[in-house]
């Protein structure tokens, strides 16, 4: 069992009575999420992160290797994803242990952004069944407060978008390969096909009939809230994590346990969802492409660019 | 990857069946009366899963007794041999974890647990063969025994998988289908449109959404109906046999 | 099942009259009843389910995959997968260990070559969905109907290829495919209880726990074989009455099985005929 802390009956009805008055205890709207702030871009390492979101912290690592591809995927490159999470971001999850809520926060992470091929693996291939890239991410929790699924997808795709991996060229038709330093030629990018963002509701269900809950018609008791923080995240009795991306697709979808929701109530928080994942998706490419210039800026790069501005 | 054609124009899909049709759909409930407390057993096309639920019983640990309802524990156990290509699964492989947790969750709500304070639950789930829609079967063959075992649920947990091609919606997936398309488990409680359970693990245009959901909706409602039917053929071939004596 | 120290003595008393008095009106060399069913996994070579009227139940696959002969150590692999047991733990590896040798010492492997390359291999994997009683007897019993009733894809290629190339070929028609060889009977291990005098077959739960002894017995054309093992049956509950096993009930022990076991590898025949019969009407395991 973890060493979670329980909230007293008191505090849950004080919450619950909030929510039937329209409030959340962090004076947040029903839908709007916290945005993630203080974030890091490494400056001297491509594929670094830091970032806060409320009193969340993680740190995402990029890197990446050289080395021979499956033999059933001679044309691919690797992609692995490893989550870290241990009891310093909270007391609640155990160090060396995975509990269920761990794996369920790697699996969701992964599925999200590794299974649904976000990283283009065709375009890390360096010779066809010989040499391919690896990227690895490595994503550590340093600081919880609830809803961790959203924010390390956040991370990890913009630390993705962050990365550069130096530049190689192929010798002797195909035989050798040069990878060139960083400082002899300019990194390349990865190739990301699209960005995906996610977000987890949860549901709490003020009438405390689970009966009329279940059985019943209605949907007007229940209440959802979009990016829960700690408390809230302990009184909510289910949640739904869904992942979308700027093209109106669906990336994944998971409930796992809770009071079940109902399906037209499920299609509005999908859709409704769409402006969020904009707001996200835009940030991530404004952040890179601030992060860009200021290096542009800093090296001085303009004195070495040649052309003309038309 | 050859890609196979999954469903042809003329509107037929790799087993000859139409977009909106079931497989074969058969189960059994009190299969094993000897050995546990409730037990099923479902087929869902060439997907077989054997389930027993022993309790609620006392938890052989102190921290598995909850004094605000029951736990409930699912074992799941997926046979070497239950894919074509033997196979070793091992228990504590993230998928196995995923699909472990996400029953017992989608159970712990579904079971009237506030009724069996501090006690225990236990489910354990044998999958001997798998062609597709395995989530969906478990759950279904979970809700049976669970019925069987007499524990008070709220009504019929009816799973089903949807897959989507191109536009149209296919209904309860096989093993090649799901491999290439993306699939849609859900599971609904009773007769409502309420989503006890949900997973999709591929992409699916968020516009199709409402109606792939729709069509899987309407199944898990005819797979109750099958279930319901069995658990009545079960209940009249025991009161006929009370009767006798 | 745990016995009260005075359902203990009850049943050691009765257990020690000559002749036995079983719980379940059992005469010494009688089993317990069991029901059968064969072939119910399609994607498998064969398949056996035997269940014990005690709700102890096994299933086994039989699988088989064309492998060079020279890559191979075995030609056999066993897998045992107990509910609620490690894979690793003390319990599984005995068992396995017990089958897997048994099978590999007795199996007459030249049934599985399929040309001077290539020999199929197979896998037997079982489960043992719930048991009360050692189940080694019941896992051997149900192995023996899985393998009698495994089909292998009829040949179609050379079988001298040792200049050939490429890999052999089989027969599309399922229908041509056939059984691992007519006469060949897997050997079987059978449990026998010592208690004073008596020597008494496949013991249930209450009675592995007053039991003085256990043999494991394996059977192999018409007649016992080694191993013969000796240990505590009652693995999941302490049994207090254990002692040493007296030479002369060894000697009778091969005798009875001798005598009777025949019996039993004939009435696992008779269950395989008619579940081949039955075969078109019904296909479902229950």
């Amino acid at each position: 069992m973890s060493r979670s802390v329980d909230v007293s009956t008191n505090e849950r009805a004080y919450f619950i009575e909030g929510l039937k008055a329209g409030i959340r205890l962090n004076g947040r709207r029903f839908d709007e999420i916290r945005y993630p702030h203080n974030i890091h871009l490494s400056k001297e390492e491509y594929g670094y992160v830091e970032l806060e979101w409320g009193k969340n912290k993680i740190s995402v690592r990029v890197s990446s290797y050289i080395r021979k591809p499956f033999e059933d995927r001679p044309f691919e490159g690797i992609f692995n994803i490893n989550c870290e999470i241990n009891s310093m971001a909270s007391a609640k999850f155990e160090n060396g242990k995975n509990s269920d809520e761990e794996v369920l926060i790697s699996r969701i992470i992964e599925k999200s952004i590794r299974r649904s091929n976000s990283l283009d693996l065709e375009s890390l291939c360096i010779i066809a069944g010989e040499k391919v890239w690896n990227i690895t991410v490595d994503l550590n929790f340093l600081n919880y407060d609830g809803n961790f699924i959203d924010i390390g997808c956040f991370g990890v795709m913009l630390a993705l978008q962050h990365f550069k991996k130096p530049d190689i060229s192929i010798i002797n038709g195909g035989e050798d390969i040069i990878v060139h330093d960083i400082n002899e030629r300019e990194p390349q990018p990865l190739s990301i096909l699209h960005v995906p963002v996610c977000l987890t509701y949860c549901f709490y269900n003020i009438t405390n009939q689970q009966e009329v809950n279940i059985k019943g018609e209605s949907t007007s008791d229940d209440i959802y809230l979009l990016d829960c923080d700690y408390k809230e995240d302990l009184l909510k009795s289910g949640s739904i994590i869904i992942t979308l991306n700027k093209n109106r697709e669906i990336i994944q979808l998971s409930k796992n346990g809770g009071i079940p929701i109902d399906a037209s109530l499920l299609v509005d928080l999908a859709l409704g969802s769409i402006k969020v994942v904009d707001e996200l998706t835009d940030l991530m490419k404004k952040l890179i492409k601030d992060h860009e210039q200021q290096r542009f800026d800093e090296l001085n790069l303009k004195l070495l660019q040649v052309g003309a501005d038309r | 990857m050859s890609r196979m054609e999954l469903y042809s124009p003329e509107g037929l899909r790799i087993d000859g069946r139409r977009w909106n049709e079931l497989r074969r759909f058969e189960s059994r409930i009190n299969t094993h009366p000897n050995s546990c407390d409730g037990s099923s057993y479902v087929e869902q096309g060439n997907t077989k899963v054997i389930c027993m639920v022993q309790g609620p019983m006392e938890p052989s640990s102190r921290s598995q007794a909850d004094s605000a309802g029951a736990t409930i524990e699912v074992n799941l156990s997926v046979a070497s041999f239950s894919t074509f290509e033997r196979k070793k699964r091992s228990k504590s492989e993230k998928r196995m974890v995923e699909m472990k947790a996400t029953l017992e969750r989608t159970f712990q709500q579904s079971v009237m647990c506030h009724l069996y304070p501090r006690t225990l639950i236990s489910i354990d789930i044998h999958v001997l063969a798998q062609d597709g829609g395995l989530l969906a079967s478990m759950a279904n063959a979970v809700t049976l025994a669970l019925i069987d075992a007499g524990v008070a649920m709220y009504d019929y947990v009816s799973c089903i998988s949807v897959g989507l091609h191109d536009q149209t919606p296919l209904l309860d997936l096989n093993g090649l289908e799901e491999q290439d398309i993306s699939t849609l488990t859900i599971g609904v409680i009773g007769k409502t449109e309420k989503l006890a359970l949900l997973m999709l693990e591929d992409k699916m245009p968020l516009d199709h959404l409402e109606s792939t959901l729709g069509i899987a909706i309407a199944a898990t409602h005819r797979i109750r109906d099958l279930m319901d039917d069995e658990v009545r053929k079960h209940g009249n071939l025991r009161s006929s046999k009370l009767a006798k004596n | 099942m745990i016995l009260s120290p005075a359902e203990r003595a009850y049943l050691y008393e009765s257990l020690v009259q000559k002749p036995a008095i079983r719980p379940g009106a059992r005469s010494d060399h009688q089993f317990r009843p069991l029901e059968a069913k064969t072939g119910f996994l399609p994607n498998s070579n064969g398949s056996a389910r035997i269940r014990l009227n005690d709700g102890s139940e096994c299933i086994i696959s039989v699988k088989s995959k064309v492998v060079v002969t020279r890559g191979e150590s075995s030609l056999i692999e066993v897998d045992i997968d107990v509910p609620g047991f490690r894979d690793d733990s003390n319990f599984v590896s005995n068992l396995k260990f017990s089958l897997t040798n048994l099978l590999i010492t007795k199996f007459p492997v030249e049934y599985l070559r399929l040309t001077s390359k290539y020999s199929f291999k197979l896998f037997i994997d079982c489960i043992v969905i719930s048991h009360s009683s050692y189940p080694l007897s019941l896992i051997s019993l149900t192995s023996y109907l899985a393998l009698k009733t495994t089909r292998l894809p009829l040949l179609t290629s050379e079988v001298n290829d040792e200049e050939i190339e490429e890999q052999p070929t089989f027969s599309d028609d399922w229908d041509n495919a056939k059984y691992i060889h007519p006469t060949f009977q897997p050997p079987i291990f059978i449990t026998l209880g010592v208690i004073g005098e008596n020597l008494l077959f496949d013991p249930s739960i209450e009675e592995e726990q007053v039991l003085e002894n256990g043999l494991i017995l394996s059977f192999y054309k018409d007649k016992v074989i080694t191993p013969i093992i000796n240990m505590n049956l009652a693995t999941n509950s302490n049994n207090s009455n254990f002692k040493g096993l007296n030479q002369k009930l060894i000697i009778q022990s091969i005798n009875l099985c001798n005598k009777y076991c025949p019996a039993i590898i004939k009435a696992l025949d008779t269950l395989i005929e008619q579940d081949d019969e039955n075969d078109d009407t019904d296909n479902h395991i229950f």
